[in-house]
């Protein structure tokens, strides 16, 4: 097996410390002319042909900016989903999408579903010439930015995915910040007519789209928390060696050293099993699905045990925004939570 | 990045396993069935390095020139993953994995011709003499002492911990041969004849009630001053050397998955309360997935580490990294095995491990192992440099603390 970056993985990497503002964020502009939109889509459909790895490299380096959603919702969750269906308007998007001209965002939980692809309160029944929608659906990332929004919702007894227009009669969206600062948006629909192709499909192949999304995206997702991980280990590492107590520096104590030897362990495994559920992922091995799960509940346990033992060794200012492990720890919180 | 396995790799995967099959008796298989450490029954375990020496394949980590294979690095954890798939014992590493390197690295022409052939032949059988009751994870301070006396030394003291001392006929030893120096500098690496006059063997009984470990009492003992490896007071370069090749010559992650998949075995065929299938069962799937998800993430730490060392540099300190993680990984592994087979796990018949007994365990064999093993793994995260020694190694050598 061979784990360097290749040319082209390093020129990304590059480009993630490159746009980065001097506040330390990445503003849409950037996103768009950095190119990063057309990284996950294939040359045929006008997109840069990226690997899943080149996008585990990039989201890596892009931790830093801490709120990567509109890139992320956009080019890989709504991206993965515009791959898999067939629609009139599907080369349209897909250009605009990438040039960042038209924003997407994927509505899939609700209140009390917050987990659930196959069920929902949300509801589409069938009329003379197309359906009608009623419902509303929580926590949906880049849900006021987005012109247009793929729907989980029960047809009859299946669920279905639809695509909806922000601006038609009926929809309204309610839009809030998330604990990381992150933007998401209550969508609802009032007896919103949309016509038969906006049905893009339905029953389980609507749910297996779905599923391969949340896979493909979650990838890069997870790739971004690993990212946040090592900035923690690496931010508390300077800390203990700089702040002096009873004399030394604090990070002379064995009580402390043994429990940052832990932090970087859990970090290196973490990394160990993105590389894993990438590349087994890339490969269609049979065990990519279980892999990406473990990556999930890995990168969730040992993510907050890990900014909360950051926290506790920046002692009291760890729990202000002076220092950054707190932010950490909110999008890792919300990494760990969102669209899995 | 690349995962693919090369083709010539699963031709030389073929190989070894035809190699398996003809070669690994019933017998010797059976005996790293009953296995309940890293160390299997000796009279089979040699029998079988004999087999492999016969093949050329005793060693493949040692240098072409001296008997190794000249395998590259994948080639080697194929072949050691094949071993463990197919129970095959493990062969006894006190001299193939730490008396044999050292005497490649620091030895004399003569210690090479002589004492490497016979490693990997198994006419010795070495043991090795480190730790010292005063002298565990402190093993700088040391007392056993080696005294000139004109062409001999002269060795008073005594060695605990010394696995199967009481088969060997050589040991390897730390001795103090200087006083006055800084404790480091004082300690030279010493090759021993067990039937020395002066030296007497007391076999250990541990928690699994088997004589794996023993103390060793130096009385007067006169050994030849040509028997020293490397130079006077310079025992310490050696003994680095060789503590880096016992960490970074190991893989969990093979073994590791294999025990796992025995453990499914066993959840499969056990019930719960409930009538349930134990494999199905919610608790149960929680442990095992950690596990199982656990061994992946150090699967690819190994194969990231190997990936980086190209071939023949040290591991250094990250081999301290994979030892607190797999053998924490092994403990955990026996306890849900204990887990899985409540009171079965109780019933204690040591006499049953011995592969050429012949009484019949009661109970499935797999219940018979099962507490020894448990027991005797307690020991994996203090031999080979303590987990807390291992995570000092790393809080100064990578964290910079």
């Amino acid at each position: 097996m061979n784990f360097e970056l290749d040319d082209d993985q390093r020129l990304l990497a590059d480009s993630a410390e490159r746009f980065l503002t001097q506040q330390g964020q990445y503003e849409w502009q950037h996103i768009i002319d950095a190119g990063w939109l057309s990284l996950p889509f294939a040359e045929a459909d006008g997109g840069l042909g990226g690997r899943l790895q080149d996008s585990m490299v990039l989201f890596q380096h892009l931790a830093k900016g801490l709120i990567v959603d509109p890139l992320w919702v956009n080019a890989y969750l709504a991206g993965a989903v515009v791959k898999r269906i067939q629609h009139p308007q599907r080369e349209q998007w897909l250009s605009e999408l990438m040039l960042g001209q038209a924003q997407f965002a994927v509505a899939i939980h609700e209140y009390e579903h917050a987990f659930s692809l196959t069920h929902h309160q949300t509801k589409a029944e069938v009329r003379l010439d197309g359906y009608c929608l009623n419902g509303s659906k929580c926590c949906v990332l880049n849900g006021e930015a987005a012109q247009h929004i793929f729907v989980l919702a029960q047809l009859s007894d299946q669920p279905a995915l639809f695509v909806v227009k922000q601006d038609q009669p009926g929809v309204t969206i309610l839009g809030h910040r998330l604990v990381d600062g992150a933007r998401a948006a209550e969508v609802r629909f009032q007896n919103v007519l949309i016509d038969e192709v906006s049905l893009l499909s339905q029953g389980i192949a609507a749910v297996e789209i779905m599923q391969q999304a949340l896979h493909e995206s979650g990838l890069a997702r997870m790739a971004e928390a690993c990212g946040i991980i090592d900035l923690l280990v690496k931010d508390t590492l300077s800390f203990v060696k700089t702040r002096q107590q009873f004399g030394v520096s604090i990070g002379s104590f064995q009580a402390l050293q043994h429990r940052l030897v832990d932090m970087f362990m859990m970090s290196e495994q973490c990394r160990s099993l993105l590389l894993a559920a990438t590349l087994k992922a890339e490969q269609l091995d049979a065990d990519a699905a279980k892999t990406f799960k473990h990556l999930q509940s890995m990168v969730k346990e040992y993510g907050q045990k890990i900014a909360q033992e950051a926290i506790q060794m920046h002692g009291g200012m760890g729990m202000t925004h002076e220092v950054n492990v707190g932010r950490y720890l909110k999008r890792l919180l919300a990494i760990g939570s969102t669209n899995v | 990045m690349n995962l693919n396995a090369a083709r010539e790799n699963r031709q030389f995967l073929a190989e070894v396993n035809d190699f398996l099959a003809d070669h690994l008796t019933a017998e010797i298989r059976r005996a790293g069935q009953l296995a309940t450490s890293v160390f299997a029954d000796p009279e089979l375990v040699m029998a079988w390095q004999r087999i492999l020496h016969r093949q050329g394949w005793a060693a493949p980590h040692w240098p072409k020139e001296h008997g190794g294979t000249g395998w590259n690095l994948s080639q080697r954890a194929i072949f050691a993953e094949a071993l463990i798939k197919a129970d095959a014992p493990p062969l006894i590493p006190m001299g193939l994995m730490m008396c044999g390197p050292c005497l490649i690295g620091y030895g004399s022409e003569k210690q090479k011709t002589e004492l490497l052939p016979r490693i990997l032949s198994g006419d010795d059988f070495w043991c090795q003499g480190y730790s010292e009751p005063n002298a565990g994870s402190d093993l700088v301070s040391l007392r056993t002492s080696a005294v000139r006396e004109g062409d001999y030394y002269r060795i008073n003291g005594s060695k605990i911990w010394t696995t199967y001392a009481h088969h060997a006929n050589k040991i390897f030893c730390l001795v103090r041969t200087s006083k006055t120096a800084k404790p480091q500098a004082g300690i030279s690496f010493l090759l021993i004849n067990m039937d020395t006059p002066g030296i007497t063997v007391r076999p250990i009984i541990g928690l699994d009630e088997l004589p794996e470990q023993c103390e060793v009492f130096f009385d007067n003992v006169m050994v030849p001053v040509n028997q020293l490896v490397g130079e006077e007071n310079d025992g310490w370069s050696v003994a680095k050397y060789l503590l880096v090749f016992e960490r970074g010559g190991l893989e969990y992650a093979p073994m590791l998955k294999v025990q796992l998949s025995k453990i499914q075995q066993i959840a499969k065929q056990q019930k719960t309360s409930t009538g349930l299938v134990l494999e199905k069962d919610e608790l149960f799937q929680l442990s095992y997935q950690r596990c199982e998800r656990d061994i992946t993430a150090l699967e690819f730490t190994e194969q990231r580490i190997k990936s980086a060392l190209g071939s023949g540099q040290n591991p250094g300190a990250l081999s301290s990294m994979t030892k607190i993680i797999g053998t924490e990984l092994q403990q955990k592994l026996t306890e849900l095995a204990l887990s899985c087979l409540g009171h079965q796990a109780l019933i204690w018949q040591p006499e049953a491990l011995v592969p050429k007994a012949p009484a019949l365990p009661l109970g499935p064999e797999y219940a018979v192992t099962a507490m020894p093993h448990y027991l005797n793994t307690r020991a994996t995260s203090i031999y080979g440099g303590s987990n807390e020694v291992q995570r000092n190694i790393i809080a100064k050598m990578v964290l910079g603390l």
